[in-house]
């Protein structure tokens, strides 16, 4: 009992030096040529603009299942705390100017990039594979 | 957890509620409904109230006649505490029909108004392209930076936002279009302009009557580039109130009743010197005093008024550079030609901190001026004068009698604009809030107010009432 105990924990804290340390990839299917960067990311996830460049619909998606990874996302590219993000996006639901990107788990990001040519995601860089383009890098 | 990945969304077989919309379109068996809320519970109390009793006379219309102080943000609040006027809950449902096609209705219950549920949003939405959107049907104006929104407090940092910008001649609802275009300028600027018109009609805070503001049209555009936030809005329309409110109909009628008093004696002075026809036409004149007053007043522009223009210009800036934040508006509301509303400037800085802890506290500085232009009360006694002239059969020797009558009326008038009058008004306001869950935040506050209102008499009347709010905000 006391062997599984420990390696629980041993686990949980691994799993959370992963999500503290890991890098992000920002990711959008190969065959989107757009060229992205931090502040057309920003400005996607945020509902500022809708499109990318090319004037094509972009669909934002965000990751439900790694609160450390969106909350890393959201500081360095959003540049909005949680607490921050959550009344930002109070503000756009309630005035009717736009709401949050849909949240999957991070394979489920992946696999949705990899087969919707509008859509665009963030994951943990280990991740990544030729299914996806990496458009964008958080350190 | 993030509160709004919580938000519910689920393809749900709703046909047979949205059908109306197009009855002969499949495609609406499966639309994406959305629903969001929030709710706010409150407790506020005065600390000092400071409230003078300068309103003397016309008691029973001083009961229902709010003054700019009773309300006031802060002022609704007294020592005894209050429980349920800033409470509210709202729920929102946005049914996405697909095909550029979304329905969206909102609901909200304000303690206030005894938690009686209205749609303060029901609209029906069309996006042109994925950056332009027309809604159709009731929205709310988006006036100033936080009035589209301002029912949502978790969505900013007060408790409630500055009255002196949110509250006086302040509206709400627009039953009209709206067309949102959303753009990226280019190095990080983005744009969001929105045209918006139709009519407003609804209860105005210490109107007796709805404002009414027809054929409005207005544009606001934002500009946002990471941490600075601009914009600037303009809206108007031609505006009408039929009657401002009771202590006007009391200022009134008090004339009235003394002037009838005075033609009843002197017709019976006339009708025993023998002039019995005489004295009774001027019965039947007091008999229909009161119509003829309605009729004259309903288009006085001094507390009831159509056809004026009311103009609402503003400008906004906001700062955010993560731990620091500050915010500041700049507005006006001029409605032209009258005296209960008139030209009111205000505005307000906020600038905050936030801790660690996922904690913030704030400093704001409002201050709400009256400069609507001093109001001719010559033209008001003109104005009584020939219409008591006109009931009295224009017998100039009868006028002097009256005169006494018209004196009143006008001095009854004069004071009841008065008493709702203000010279200016500061409000210092010390905010925290508490992020201490995903889907809440806690708020505490710290106001005093410095206010300077107009007495019966025009004089000044200097208050400084203080109090706290307790609140806590939620939204899912």
């Amino acid at each position: 009992m006391k062997k599984i105990i420990v390696s629980l924990v041993l686990s949980m804290s691994l799993t959370l030096c992963v999500n503290v340390f890991a890098s992000i990839a920002v990711i959008i299917h190969p065959e989107n040529n757009n060229a992205i960067d931090a502040q057309q990311i920003r400005s996607i996830y945020l509902s500022k603009t809708r499109t990318f460049e090319s004037g094509d619909k972009a669909n934002p998606i965000d990751v439900k299942d790694n609160d450390d990874l969106r909350d890393k996302f959201s500081k360095a590219l959003l540049r909005k705390s949680p607490s921050s993000l959550n009344s930002y996006w109070s503000r756009m639901i309630f005035s009717a100017k736009g709401r949050p990107p849909e949240k999957l788990s991070m394979s489920a990001v992946k696999a949705k990039v990899a087969s919707d040519k509008l859509s665009i995601g963030y994951i943990d860089e280990t991740l990544v594979d030729d299914s996806v383009k990496v458009v964008f890098r958080v350190e | 957890m993030n509160i709004l990945c919580n938000t519910k969304s689920s393809r749900l077989a709703v046909l047979s509620i949205f059908s109306f919309l197009s009855p002969s379109f499949a495609m609406a068996d499966t639309p994406e409904i959305s629903v969001s809320g929030f709710a706010t519970f409150a407790y506020a109390k005065a600390i000092d109230e400071d409230r003078q009793s300068y309103i003397s006379g016309y008691e029973d219309a001083q009961k229902n006649q709010p003054t700019y102080a009773q309300i006031s943000g802060l002022d609704k609040v007294n020592e005894s505490g209050e429980y349920r006027d800033f409470n509210k809950f709202g729920i929102r449902l946005t049914a996405d029909l697909e095909h550029n096609l979304v329905l969206g209705a909102q609901l909200i219950a304000n303690g206030k108004d005894d938690y009686e549920p209205v749609f303060d949003w029901l609209y029906v939405q069309y996006d042109f392209t994925p950056n332009v959107s027309l809604k159709l049907g009731r929205t709310t104006l988006p006036l100033f930076m936080y009035s589209d929104f301002l029912d949502t407090t978790y969505a900013y940092q007060w408790i409630s936002a500055p009255y002196a910008v949110y509250g006086p001649g302040a509206v709400k609802t627009n039953e009209g279009f709206m067309l949102d275009w959303k753009a990226s300028l280019g190095g990080g600027w983005t744009s969001l302009l929105s045209v918006f018109g139709g009519k407003v009609d609804e209860a105005v805070p210490g109107f007796n009557s709805n404002f009414v503001l027809k054929n409005g049209l207005g544009l606001a555009w934002d500009i946002e580039y990471e941490w600075l936030r601009l914009r600037v809005v303009r809206y108007q329309g031609k505006s009408a109130v039929e009657t401002v409110g009771p202590m006007f109909a009391a200022a009134v009628n008090k004339g009235i009743a003394v002037t009838n008093a005075g033609i009843l004696a002197d017709a019976d002075q006339i009708e025993l010197g023998g002039d019995t026809a005489t004295a009774n036409h001027m019965r039947a004149v007091v008999a229909s005093n009161q119509e003829d007053y309605d009729d004259s007043f309903t288009s006085y522009s001094a507390m009831a008024w159509e056809d004026s223009t009311a103009a609402y210009t503003g400008f906004g800036l906001g700062l955010d550079f993560e731990a620091v934040f500050f915010n500041a508006e700049v507005t006006r509301v001029d409605v032209e030609d009258t005296a209960a509303l008139g030209v009111l400037d205000s505005w307000y800085a906020m600038i905050g901190y936030r801790l660690p802890g996922d904690v913030s506290i704030a400093f704001t500085y409002s201050e709400n001026k009256d400069d609507t232009p001093s109001y001719d009360y010559d033209e008001l006694i003109t104005e009584l004068s020939a219409v008591y002239r006109d009931d009295i059969l224009g017998n100039p020797a009868l006028n002097t009698a009256y005169q006494d009558g018209i004196n009143l009326t006008a001095e009854s008038i004069e004071q009841s604009i008065n008493i709702r009058r203000y010279e200016n008004v500061d409000t210092y306001t010390l905010s925290g809030r508490w992020d201490f869950h995903p889907s809440s935040s806690l708020k505490v506050e710290y106001l005093i107010q410095n206010s300077h209102t107009l007495d019966f008499n025009g004089d000044d009347v200097h208050q400084r009432p203080s109090a706290y709010r307790v609140g806590l905000d939620l939204v899912f």
